[in-house]
C-alpha cells in the first residue's frame, strides 16, 4: 500500500482542498484513483493568485492570471461535489458572457456555497442571486464588476465582505469584517454597520482637485458608520478636509483598540489626530510616517506602536523620545528601518540614540527591524 | 477547582479518563482535554467506562493528538499561544508522521487539528512535480501511457507554465 493511497478518499478531498483547482486538478495524472478526486473536493479555486500586496493587484489586472471560460466551463461540468464551500472566479480573457456567469454562480448557490469571490477586468453584471443569498459568509468582489442598483443588496449572514471598484447598496446587518476600496460614490450606501468589528478601507481620491470638499465630507460620513469597529485600517492619497467639515465632526470611536495607517497618510493630520483623540481604548498603532503630535490622553493606555520606514529625522527622535517618556502602559514599540537611505552607522546610531531615551513605562521593549 | 457532577457529591479532582492505543500503551487524559475529539466525547457519554480503546492508532500517534488535546483544553494559555502551538506541531514533521496524525484525527474527529495537519500536507504537495509527489509519496503510477498522455492532453492548463520543484 503506497503512502498516500492508505489513506480514505475523504481525507484526500480534505487535503487537496487547500489546493488550488489547477494543483488538484494536476494530480488526476498521479493513479487511476487520482482520476476524478478533485472533482470531489469542495471547493472550486479558479480565483486570482494573491501577492503580497493584494490592492496592487487589485488596481493592475495585467498580473491577473485568469482562467478562460473553456478551462471554467470544463470545470464546473465535471466538478461532482454535492456540497460546495468556496468558490472563486478569475476571468480577464474578456470571453465570458453574463449567462454563463448566471449558470455558473447558481451551480454555486445549488450545492450550498459558503465564500464567493469574483474577479473580472471588464463590466459584467453580476445576478441579482448573489446579493439577496441568505447563507453567504464571505463576497470579494474585485474591480470593474457592475452591480445593478436597481436592487438593494441583503445577505444577512454575511460576516466578511471585500470590495474593489464596484458601486452598491449593501444591507447586511450581521457583517463583522469589511475591506473595501474606494467605497464612497454616489452609487455606494451602506445601512447601519453595527456589528462591524474590523474595517480596511482604500481611498482613493478619483475626484477633482476642486471636488475635496464633498469627498472629504463622503469620507467622514463614512467613517461615522463605522464608529463599532475595533480594528481600523485606513489608506488615502492626498486631500485636504474643510474646517466646516471638522466642527460639525461628532464620531466617536469606544471600541477602536488598533489603528493602522499602512501606505504614506496624507489625508489631512487632523483628521488622524481626531481619530487618536476620540478613540478612548486605542491600544496599538502603527503608521508609516510618524505624525508630528499626539494627543496626551492617548498615551495613558496605548500599548504597541509600530513605526515604519523610519529615516532617523530629528522630528522623528523627538516624538519617539516623546512616546518612550509619556506612554506609561507602553509594552512594545517597534520599528522598522527605512531600507536604501540609511547605512549601517547611521542605523546603529540610530538605536543608541533610541535605547538611551527615558522610558515612561519599565516594561517596555524595544524591537528594531 | 471543586465541581459538582450530577450524582451531587463534590470531587476535588478533576475527571480522567484513560485511552490505549492500538498498541497497549495507556495515557491518562483529562476529561476536559479528551472531549474536544467529537468522538472521544460521545463514546465518554454513552459508557460510564473510563477506559476507552482505540483499535488502529498507535502509541506515537496517539501521544502527539494527546498532547494537542491537552494544550487546547488548557484555559491558561491565550489563543495567540494555542495558535502558534498548532504551528509549531506540523512543521518539520515527516510526511509519513502526518499522514498518521491526519487519519488519527479524522477518526477521533478532532477538526481543528486535522485541518491544520492537512493544511500542511497540501503546502508540501503544492507546486511538486507530478513525479516528485510519486517518488516521496510512493505512489504507484497504474496508467498506460497512453492514458496517462491523454489525461495531461485534455487538462493540459493544470500544468501550464507552473513553477515546479524537483528537489
Amino acid at each position: 500500500m503506497d503512502r498516500l493511497s492508505a489513506l480514505p478518499d475523504d481525507v484526500l478531498c480534505h487535503i487537496l482542498s487547500f489546493l488550488s483547482t489547477k494543483n488538484s486538478v494536476a494530480t488526476s495524472v498521479l493513479a487511476r484513483r487520482w482520476k476524478f478526486l478533485w472533482t470531489f473536493v469542495p471547493n472550486i479555486d479558479l480565483g486570482l493568485t494573491y501577492g503580497d500586496d493584494d490592492v496592487n493587484l487589485w488596481t493592475d489586472t495585467n498580473l491577473w492570471n485568469g482562467f478562460s471560460k473553456i478551462i471554467i466551463n470544463r470545470v464546473m461540468l465535471l466538478h461532482k461535489a454535492p456540497r460546495i464551500n468556496t468558490f472563486r472566479l478569475c476571468n480577464n480573457l474578456h470571453d465570458c458572457r453574463e449567462y454563463e456567469l448566471r449558470a455558473w454562480i447558481r451551480t454555486a448557490i445549488s450545492r450550498s456555497v459558503r465564500n464567493i469571490e469574483i474577479c473580472f477586468n471588464y463590466n459584467i453584471y453580476l445576478p441579482q442571486c448573489l446579493f439577496t443569498y441568505k447563507t453567504l459568509v464571505d463576497l470579494t468582489l474585485i474591480c470593474h464588476v457592475d452591480i445593478p442598483v436597481s436592487f438593494d443588496v441583503y445577505l444577512p449572514a454575511l460576516k466578511k465582505l471585500t470590495l474593489g471598484i464596484v458601486r452598491v447598496k449593501i444591507d447586511t446587518p450581521a457583517l463583522r469584517y469589511i475591506h473595501a476600496y474606494e467605497p464612497i460614490s454616489e452609487d455606494f450606501s451602506a445601512r447601519a454597520l453595527t456589528s462591524l468589528m474590523e474595517a480596511d478601507i482604500v481611498f482613493v481620491n478619483e475626484a477633482p482637485i476642486e471636488g475635496d470638499a464633498i469627498y472629504s465630507r463622503n469620507i467622514l460620513e463614512f467613517l461615522g458608520r463605522l464608529c463599532n469597529v475595533k480594528c481600523l485600517k485606513l489608506s488615502t492619497t492626498p486631500m485636504k478636509v474643510p474646517d466646516s467639515a471638522f466642527s460639525a465632526l461628532t464620531i466617536r470611536f469606544p471600541n477602536l483598540t488598533k489603528l493602522e495607517l499602512p501606505v504614506n497618510w496624507c489625508l489631512d493630520w487632523r483628521l488622524f489626530l481626531y481619530l487618536l483623540g476620540n478613540a478612548d481604548n486605542l491600544e496599538v498603532t502603527c503608521w508609516i510616517e510618524p505624525p508630528h503630535q499626539v494627543p496626551t490622553c492617548l498615551l495613558s493606555h496605548l500599548r504597541t506602536v509600530t513605526i515604519s520606514l523610519f529615516e532617523c529625522a530629528e522630528h522623528e527622535f523627538e516624538l519617539i523620545s516623546y512616546i518612550l517618556g509619556n506612554a506609561k502602559v507602553l509594552k512594545r514599540m517597534e520599528i522598522y528601518f527605512e531600507l536604501h537611505g540609511i547605512d549601517l552607522k547611521g542605523k546603529f546610531d540610530g538605536i543608541k540614540k533610541i535605547s538611551l531615551f527615558e522610558r515612561g513605562s519599565k516594561a517596555c521593549e524595544l524591537v528594531f527591524h | 477547582m471543586v465541581t459538582t457532577d450530577e450524582k451531587g457529591p463534590l470531587t476535588a479532582k478533576k475527571k480522567s479518563v484513560i485511552i490505549r492505543s492500538c498498541d497497549g500503551d495507556e495515557f491518562l487524559v483529562s476529561e476536559s482535554a479528551a472531549v474536544l475529539s467529537t468522538s472521544l466525547k460521545k463514546i465518554l457519554e454513552e459508557k460510564e467506562d473510563r477506559l476507552i480503546h482505540l483499535s488502529d492508532i498507535d502509541n506515537k500517534t496517539l501521544a502527539m493528538v494527546i498532547a494537542y488535546l491537552s494544550t487546547h483544553a488548557d484555559d491558561g494559555l491565550s489563543d495567540d499561544l494555542k495558535r502558534s502551538f498548532d504551528q509549531e506541531f506540523v512543521s518539520g514533521k515527516e510526511f509519513d508522521v502526518l499522514k498518521y496524525l491526519v487519519l488519527a484525527t479524522d477518526t477521533l474527529q478532532v477538526t481543528c487539528l486535522c485541518y491544520t495537519v492537512a493544511k500542511k500536507m497540501a503546502d508540501i504537495m503544492k507546486n511538486k512535480l507530478v513525479e516528485w509527489v510519486r517518488r516521496e509519496f510512493d505512489i504507484q503510477n497504474d496508467y498506460t501511457p497512453e492514458a496517462e498522455a491523454e489525461i495531461r492532453r485534455l487538462d493540459a492548463w493544470a500544468w501550464d507554465d507552473r513553477q515546479l520543484e524537483d528537489d
